[in-house]
């Protein structure tokens, strides 16, 4: 490829330094052909996206251009109404301006009703449950509440910014520019236009001064925490003259009339959803269906060839494992002192998302030696935190609630919020992608029993998992922690999936309710 | 929709068809559906035309919908001297022109230098007229190609992510991926002026 070809491709995504613009600008003076190749490539850029577009999303495209319009329309047609009302004061003085006035509102206020300002679109809806049906493509206006119990939904405030809304969640919009935020997590993020936008909680005013910011608020608590990711935000607090200023890694608590300083919790937020799942994922497959020493067989696909089947354990010894019933046939039990599972399969590598999802039952007399862990994967190097990750039982009260759902990397930890120690079987399902950036956000979703399940802890640092040169495959069963006396799991693990991408709500519904992978 | 002149030369028309005649003065009367149909019919390329020239897509389709705004306000004093494509492009040129002076750093092609040349290349790579039938054999184009190329466009052009973050999510190196595309858009333009050649045939 001619540096003026390779030129044209780095420019379309706005990657030459001025030099190398100028550069440019030089050749394309030059070279007819090459010129010729710029409009090609240029123009197919802009071609691309609405053409590539599906139904829906065009549908939506042409009903806010339609929208628009009729607003347009309608307001010349209320201008039109304003002066000729103006003729009818002339005459009839007094009297009859009063009329008009109160035609002139009520017809301002029709026309506000009938054609409210939008000031937000739904991007993204992840998992959403217990409020209004809510798609992708629908419009907020002035004055439209968004409540929801659970879940994630991206909004895109047009030029001015994005917001990720977390559930459970009570964000009413009041104009392009200001929002009640009442209960949930948001995550602001504020483009040039977007400057000054206003979030009201119940502690105050928080303007935005060019930033990217998290708030939540605990309706329970009637605490407000505000924390700055980057740039500044000023805290108004209620009945109280004198702002906060708040710069980037800082962070304020409002309690009652108390404003303190804390910590920035950069991992507190969603700053990001998880990319939507392209064709059919790679995955394999334990249904831990009985098996004898030479081990159980995986089901996979798209995943290089090779004996991914599970070989079961006691300390050195190789073992035929005990099984129990499961929700789908039988199920593997563990015992929490020296059974586990190793796979040569060694799991989805670096920050590829993923998803895994099984059963698991865990017993009401769980002892918090016997929660490492259920799914583990990664070379254990103290040296690469985010070198392994497992997916667990929380058995340390300092770091969450006990026995609940815990995704661990070294030095990091997201905890659930549905306490599994129950002897009944859970449907499990942890989605990780990769965080649009690594210094801050969550990017995992924990799923419980098909729902999204809020996050109680959140310390989530980078995950880069190793695999290339793991001395080991997956493990079920068994710590990854190689350093730890917490060794192995106690309970029992049932139709057993590893994707190489992440899954929709929808897609692990379908693997809980039916045990059927997308296809 | 009816086009017409050499898809290189004339670029004003005088022609405009029985059904675009219908729906404009039905739209110039006021008819919303009427109107409704015609962006319909010019969305598409409209946007594709900001896009081109502005890394902001969001503000890109704004623009699309500016024009539409702009051309029923105008809608009684369009004439019929030419399409409605070319009086709708007339239109949009003037809104890009006073979007980029506001916001010069928005511009694709940054400098105004770039800029004009950016213009004038779009122009002669294939004439204003098509960009409707260049729709078409775009899509044509595109089920030529691999599943995986199209799996490829989709992330950068449907999901709207940027190379860097494919680049992140995939593994693939930032410059490798923007050649690929460079490649991709190649392959495909190509495979539209073929398209349009045989029809022409």
């Amino acid at each position: 490829m001619s540096d003026g070809e390779q030129r044209i491709a780095r420019l379309i995504e706005k990657d030459l330094s001025p030099g190398e613009t100028a550069e440019l600008e030089r050749l394309l003076e030059a070279d007819p052909a090459l010129r010729a190749r710029l409009g090609a490539q240029v123009a197919l850029h802009g071609m691309l996206g609405p053409l590539a577009e599906d139904e829906s999303a065009r549908e939506g495209v042409i009903r806010r251009y339609v929208e628009a319009i009729r607003r347009a329309d309608e307001d010349t047609f209320e201008q039109e109404v304003r002066r000729k009302l103006r003729k009818v004061v002339s005459r009839r003085r007094i009297l009859l301006a009063a009329a008009a006035a109160v035609l002139l509102l009520a017809a301002g206020v029709l026309t506000w009703m009938r054609f409210p300002e939008p000031v937000a679109t739904v991007h993204r809806v992840e998992s959403v449950t217990g409020g209004d049906a809510l798609a992708a493509r629908d419009t907020l206006t002035r004055g439209n509440r968004l409540k929801f119990r659970g879940g994630l939904v991206e909004l895109d405030l047009h030029s001015r910014g994005r917001m990720i809304v977390e559930g459970p969640a009570d964000l009413e919009f009041t104009g392009p520019m200001s929002a009640v935020l009442r209960k949930g997590r948001v995550l602001l993020r504020v483009t040039p236009d977007g400057r000054g936008f206003r979030l009201e909680t119940p502690r105050g005013t928080l303007v935005d001064l060019g930033t990217e910011f998290g708030v939540l608020v605990d309706e329970r608590t009637g605490e407000v925490e505000t924390h700055v990711l980057e740039g500044e935000v000023k805290a108004i607090p209620r009945g109280q003259p004198q702002p906060i200023l708040l710069r980037r890694d800082e962070a304020l608590q409002q309690t009652g009339d108390h404003n303190v300083r804390i910590p920035t919790a950069r991992d507190s937020f969603y700053a990001s959803l998880p990319p939507a799942r392209h064709g059919l994922p790679a995955m394999i497959h334990w249904d831990m269906e009985a098996s004898g020493p030479s081990g159980l067989p995986a089901r996979s696909r798209g995943i290089e060839e090779g004996n991914h089947g599970l070989r079961f354990f006691a300390g050195d010894r190789r073992i035929s494992p005990r099984t129990v019933d499961g929700p789908f046939g039988r199920a593997v039990g563990f015992d929490g002192r020296r059974i586990f599972a190793e796979s040569e399969f060694k799991g989805i590598d670096g920050n590829s998302p993923r998803t895994v999802a099984f059963w698991a039952r865990v017993p009401s007399d769980f002892d918090k030696n016997q929660g490492f862990a259920m799914v583990s994967w990664g070379e254990w190097d103290p040296g690469n935190p985010g070198g392994v990750w497992q997916i667990s039982i929380n058995p340390f009260s300092g770091d969450g609630p006990v026995g609940r759902l815990r995704i661990g990397v070294h030095g990091g930890m997201a905890v659930g919020s549905t306490d599994l120690r129950d002897d009944r079987w859970h449907h499990i399902a942890v989605v990780l992608y990769p965080a649009e950036n690594p210094e801050f956000g969550q990017h995992v979703l924990l799923h419980v029993d098909g729902q999204l399940e809020p996050v109680s802890k959140r310390l989530l640092g980078e995950i880069d998992t190793s695999t290339k040169d793991a001395s080991h495959g997956v493990w079920l069963g068994r710590n990854i922690n190689i350093d730890s006396d917490n060794w192995f799991f106690r309970g029992a693990l049932d139709e057993v999936y590893i994707f190489d991408a992440a899954l929709s709500q929808e897609d692990i519904r379908a693997l809980m309710e039916r045990n059927e992978p997308p296809r | 929709m009816t086009f017409c002149g050499n898809p290189r030369g004339s670029r004003h028309c005088s022609y405009v068809d029985e059904k675009d005649e219908l729906r404009t003065s039905s739209a110039a009367l006021g008819d919303p559906d009427a109107f409704a149909t015609i962006v319909r019919d010019n969305q598409r390329w409209l946007r594709g035309y900001f896009r081109a020239r502005l890394p902001d897509w969001a503000a890109a389709d704004d623009l699309a919908q500016d024009v539409f705004v702009t051309a029923i306000l105008k809608m009684r004093s369009f004439r019929g001297e030419s399409s409605v494509e070319t009086w709708l492009l007339g239109i949009a040129r003037n809104h890009l022109r006073n979007h980029l002076r506001k916001h010069r750093e928005q511009a694709l092609g940054g400098s105004e230098e770039i800029q004009t040349l950016l213009e004038r290349s779009c122009d002669e790579w294939l004439g204003e007229e098509r960009v409707n039938e260049s729709f078409e054999a775009l899509a044509t184009c595109m089920e030529r190609l691999p599943d995986m190329a199209r799996e490829l466009l989709d992330l950068r052009y449907v999901h709207g992510k940027s190379v860097r973050e494919i680049s992140r999510e995939t593994g693939k190196g930032y410059s490798a991926l923007t050649m690929r595309f460079h490649r991709l858009r190649e392959l495909l333009a190509e495979c539209i002026t073929n398209e349009l050649e045989r029809g022409k045939a």
